[in-house]
């Protein structure tokens, strides 16, 4: 049991594959569930047209053929796009903070138990903590702008990576840490060949629930603070009564998440490969 | 004898240093620092007995809760229930998944401003967007829940006369309960979260109306007043969830 690792708010654990379908070969599969995956959405988005054609008639449902056509109309404008980008600026900066942070900050507190021990009711306390509650504060310190959205980000995406890295380093199998002691590495020598890499998997992890956290904090603190991006973007567009406008803007935010769900996967899956059969099976 | 009953009282105590230290310091600094933004931990904890025994707790603490309870409990309920209906059925769930994968990974605040339009700015919209934010992280994993069933398992119960319901209350359920159980965990902060958001914008009462109220008055003691109740909240909330689940789920800690 030494070496498993508890995975913090792992939002879920890979949809274990029949395994009929691993014999038939990946990429055959992965086409056709994506071709299914979208006539259902289709389908949906095709039912919701009619309805909002035909019963549902209220100013606030707009049909989805006029939310794709304001989309298009909004695209060709760059106010979206300029949206996205600043939305995304204050994202990858945020997250580049964090993720180099939980993961120097979990290793140190993974190293030494005494570090564990002196922080831990500190930090205990301050995860659990919604980080949103700090936005207020974050405008009186800091005002509205950037700093805000970039402190908020690091702030709420710090603790996922910062704790998986934390079990990871603390989980890694005794023997091996013996073994290569024995082999007369150093304990610095230890923590970098051996610990860290078998901490990767955790820190994978992590950093793939805080890319997800990171986007809710920077559409919220944009939406609170009115301090441009996308999330400003839709709340200009539910005040203006543009409700085409504001699904479209919607749609785009979906669309980042999901890309950066499926980009955190694909990256995961490359850079932690040695940990396929564990993602494969499902159950460990 | 002596000097070891010293140490381990000293091992023990050694977790209490630096939360300690902090709030002297905080309460030092404040007092000696001309910065209205660092009140000292005295006046904050005069502003939480003032504020929070019992006048607030009953006009802010007590909705918000209800509101958190409510929307938590539909979303995960909708999640379950829906999850158990999409994945008992290997076919549903491959046509559905890639639509609830993006609905999950739709930001329940960016929603926000639709429940806004639809239910205004009263409690239906708070509870709305606190069971959006719940459900599918819930429903997700009530379907990857699901289908991790073995097929054996189905095919037997199927054999031995159980009819198609039986099946999944009595087979698949009981199999999808430990992924289940990951996703409403995973629900809570999003629950906490999608609550104090809710009540930033145009509330009427509630913990984060209380936040925003004091952040207008530069009440800066009363909004860390607001910050100790949110954070000794998600303990709670976090600590019960954890020990229920360690209790009633143990045998699933194999899984």
């Amino acid at each position: 049991m030494s070496t498993t690792t508890p995975v913090l708010d792992e939002p879920v654990a890979e949809a274990a594959p029949a395994p009929l379908a691993r014999r038939t070969g990946r990429r055959r599969r992965r086409v056709r569930v994506n071709l299914r995956g979208l006539a259902f959405a289709v389908g949906l988005l095709l039912v919701i047209e009619v309805l909002t054609a035909t019963v549902i008639t209220s100013l606030y449902v707009p049909r989805p053929s006029e939310v794709v056509h304001a989309l298009w109309l909004e695209l060709q404008r760059g106010d979206i796009l300029s949206g996205v980008g600043t939305t995304m600026g204050a994202y990858a900066r945020g997250l580049g903070i964090a993720i180099v942070a939980g993961v120097l900050l979990g290793a140190a507190l993974g190293a030494s138990r005494t570090a564990w021990e002196l922080f831990r009711i500190v930090i205990e306390f301050l995860r659990p903590l919604p980080s949103v509650a700090l936005i207020p504060f974050s405008i009186l310190l800091l005002g509205v702008g950037s700093t805000t959205t970039v402190a908020m980000i690091v702030y709420a995406s710090l603790w996922p990576i910062l704790f998986n890295t934390y079990y990871g380093v603390r989980g890694v199998n005794e023997v091996s840490v013996d073994a290569a002691r024995t082999f007369g590495l150093k304990r610095w020598q230890v923590f970098l060949r051996v610990q860290i890499p078998s901490a990767a998997t955790n820190i994978a992890t992590g950093v793939r629930v805080s890319s997800a956290i990171a986007l809710i904090l920077v559409i919220t603190v944009e939406i609170l603070t009115r301090s441009g991006g996308l999330g400003y973007y839709i709340v200009r567009m539910q005040v203006a009564i543009r409700t085409e406008d504001m699904y479209a803007g919607i749609v785009v935010v979906g669309v980042l998440g999901y890309a950066i769900a499926m980009l955190m996967g694909a990256l995961e899956r490359r850079l932690v490969f040695w940990n396929a059969d564990v993602l494969e099976d499902g159950n460990r | 004898m002596m000097n070891r009953y010293v140490i381990a009282t000293g091992r023990r105590l050694v977790p209490w240093i630096v939360p300690v230290t902090l709030l002297v310091l905080w309460e030092y600094a404040g007092r000696h620092s001309e910065s209205i933004y660092l009140p000292p931990l005295s006046d904050v904890l005069v502003t939480l007995r003032d504020d929070w025994m019992w006048e607030r707790t009953r006009t802010d603490l007590l909705p918000s809760l209800e509101r958190f309870a409510l929307g938590y409990l539909l979303g995960a309920v909708l999640g379950i229930v829906l999850g158990m209906a999409i994945g008992s059925s290997r076919r549903v769930a491959e046509y559905t998944t890639p639509t609830m994968e993006f609905l999950r990974a739709l930001p329940a605040v960016a929603v926000l401003p639709i429940a806004v339009l639809l239910f205004g700015l009263g409690d239906g919209m708070r509870i709305s967007i606190i069971a959006f934010g719940v459900m599918f992280p819930v429903l997700v994993n009530t379907i990857a829940g699901a289908r991790s069933c073995r097929q054996e398992r189905i095919d037997v119960a199927r054999m031995y006369g159980l009819s198609r319901l039986q099946v999944v209350r009595r087979v698949v359920l009981p199999s999808a309960i430990p992924m289940i159980s990951a996703g409403l965990r995973v629900g809570l902060p999003i629950a906490l979260i999608m609550m104090v958001v809710s009540e930033l914008v145009g509330g009427q009462n509630g913990i984060g109306f209380y936040l925003i109220q004091a952040q207008s008055l530069f009440n800066i003691s009363g909004m860390f007043t607001a910050l100790i109740i949110l954070g000794v909240l998600g303990n709670v909330i976090n600590n019960t969830y954890a020990w229920v689940e360690n209790r009633r789920l143990h045998w699933a800690s194999h899984l």
